[in-house]
């Protein structure tokens, strides 16, 4: 075996706890600087929570993780792999901001969008077997069986987040990335969404989750990232965080308000 | 049904029938993706491609292939220049392939008459040759839209997650950009330049207001369109009228049935599929 070879598996198999590592990164829209030197590392079991006030770069930060930005400046690895080069997307799954404003026209059920994340590569038009058991087994995991075959459109807001939740997990990922899943639904939806979550990561699912809902988040984070003009800070302690966060939101005075 | 003994009828119903069902299917995504004003931008560059290739003795088909399926590398160029404002691209194209298309009729003085039926469409005037292309290259198109399938109704969906998922979105948006100037090349024979458009976007339109699914919205579409283009061609025959937009008319009307009885229709539809 070519030592090249060698040092390489040794480099993926050092780094197999790392789910997501960004090394100073920086990224701009046009010439507007969003991310700034920003590190942190994801590991398998974490639960990260992306907070920040309104045009923080938060999803921002989210989508250079999954490599649907890339960076000017620094590294990133998914899986330790450059994200040009990684093609174990089953190993993800995602909950864009998008689902949420998808257009509620669109002539979709709910088994059909949820089916639409089971993709295993070009032309493999068989094995629908497999896929018709995982999308169910998705549907029963949020708990939505009965709305297999109604269209999106007719949903609530709480219940499509449900169905993009399902969708992102019809793989069974070992990561699930989530960007404000719970904007504009409803306070007893939000609750429900997030006890899922969270017992999805109870039970060794990696998450990763940009919100404004800084007092659930933290309940469930084991890890937190705050973002203020493209700069980030890292929390590891959760003990003394949420103090810690008020007097941070009220030093800078205005920007308070956005939280809930 | 005296008229399909008629060797040229049978042609115009071969070459309308595959039209309407590459159109249709075609239709339903490019509605979805918001590019309903594609069909029309890649139709007039199609219809320089058609006054370029008779001036330059080209077949008309040809020419028509070229120019849309340039208009289409062209949009994207566009379209990624003008993020924000990406119908920049669309007006572009439409008026540039227009303009271009005004100038080549007029360098080729003769031909004014033969570019009318590729304006508003000729059924009578499809060649054996024409039949020939268009099922080739009518089974390559549905064959591309089944085999990917799964890509185009994720990206279509939501983009971002599509990418998630493992889907190459650039390639797969380009690469059906190329199959829809590939439709409207095919399809100015049939329908005419100037109607192909609405060929694409009433069928599916259509299905988007009875829809029970995202498969339905297809079946709907493709039955409007084969519908139209059936008893468009039919009743032009018997009253001597244009084919093409007799054609338009009857799925505009069947659009407006649709829109009127919708309540009506789609608990029918909850029932029987």
């Amino acid at each position: 075996m070519p030592s090249k070879v060698k040092d390489a598996l040794k480099l993926s198999n050092d780094k197999c706890d790392d789910v997501i590592t960004l090394t100073n990164v920086s990224f701009a829209y046009g010439g507007n600087q969003v991310l700034e030197d920003v590190s942190l590392s994801v590991e398998k079991g974490d639960f990260v929570v992306i907070l920040g006030p309104n045009g923080s770069a938060k999803s921002t930060l989210l989508k250079v993780m999954l490599g649907l930005l890339v960076p000017q400046a620094g590294e990133v690895r998914i899986f330790g792999q450059k994200p040009r080069k990684f093609t174990a997307w089953h190993r993800i799954g995602y909950v864009s901001q998008q689902a949420a404003n998808i257009n509620t026209s669109f002539p979709a059920t709910v088994q059909e969008v949820v089916a639409s994340g089971y993709y295993t590569g070009f032309g493999r038009l068989f094995g629908g077997g497999r896929k018709k058991a995982a999308v169910k087994e998705a549907l029963e995991a949020v708990k939505i069986s009965d709305l297999s075959n109604r269209l999106i459109g007719q949903l609530s807001g709480g219940q499509r987040q449900k169905v993009f939740l399902a969708r992102a997990l019809v793989r069974n990922p070992e990561v699930l990335f989530l960007d404000e899943p719970t904007t504009g639904i409803d306070t007893a939806s939000q609750q429900e969404f997030y006890r899922l979550i969270s017992n999805f990561h109870k039970r060794h699912m990696t998450v990763v989750m940009v919100t404004h809902d800084v007092t659930s988040a933290l309940k469930m984070a084991t890890k937190a990232v705050y973002m203020l003009d493209g700069k980030m800070t890292l929390y590891k302690n959760m003990g003394n965080l949420l103090n810690s966060f008020t007097s941070k939101i009220l030093e800078q005075g205005g920007k308070a308000g956005v939280y809930n | 049904m005296y008229i399909i003994s008629f060797d040229f009828m049978q042609r115009a119903f071969a070459a309308g029938i595959i039209t309407a069902l590459l159109a249709s299917v075609m239709g339903v995504f490019i509605v979805l993706r918001r590019m309903s004003l594609v069909g029309d931008s890649l139709s007039h560059a199609a219809l320089a491609g058609v006054a370029g290739g008779m001036l330059f003795g080209i077949y008309p088909f040809y020419g028509a292939l070229i120019f849309s399926g340039a208009a289409a590398v062209l949009i994207e160029i566009i379209r990624s220049a003008f993020k924000k404002y990406s119908e920049v691209a669309l007006a572009v194209v439409m008026s540039g392939g227009m303009g271009l298309a005004v100038v080549l009729i007029s360098l080729g003085k003769s031909f004014n008459a033969d570019l009318m039926s590729y304006l508003f469409g000729s059924l009578v005037a499809v060649s054996r040759e024409d039949i020939i292309i268009i099922s080739i290259l009518g089974f390559f198109i549905i064959g591309s839209v089944i085999l990917l399938y799964r890509e185009l109704f994720s990206i279509t969906f939501d983009d971002e997650a599509a990418a998630v998922l493992g889907i190459p979105v650039k390639w797969i948006n380009f690469y059906f950009t190329l199959l829809t100037a590939l439709v409207i090349a095919l399809s100015v024979r049939v329908v005419g330049a100037l109607l192909i458009s609405a060929l694409m976007v009433i069928p599916a339109a259509v299905g988007l207001q009875l829809a029970t699914s995202f498969k339905s919205t297809f079946v709907i579409a493709i039955a409007v369109a084969l519908f139209s283009v059936i008893t468009g061609i039919y009743t032009s025959f018997i009253f001597d009228l244009a084919p093409g937009g007799t054609i338009v008319l009857i799925a505009s009307s069947i659009l407006m049935i649709a829109i009127c009885l919708k309540g009506v229709l789609s608990r029918w539809m909850q029932k029987n599929f």
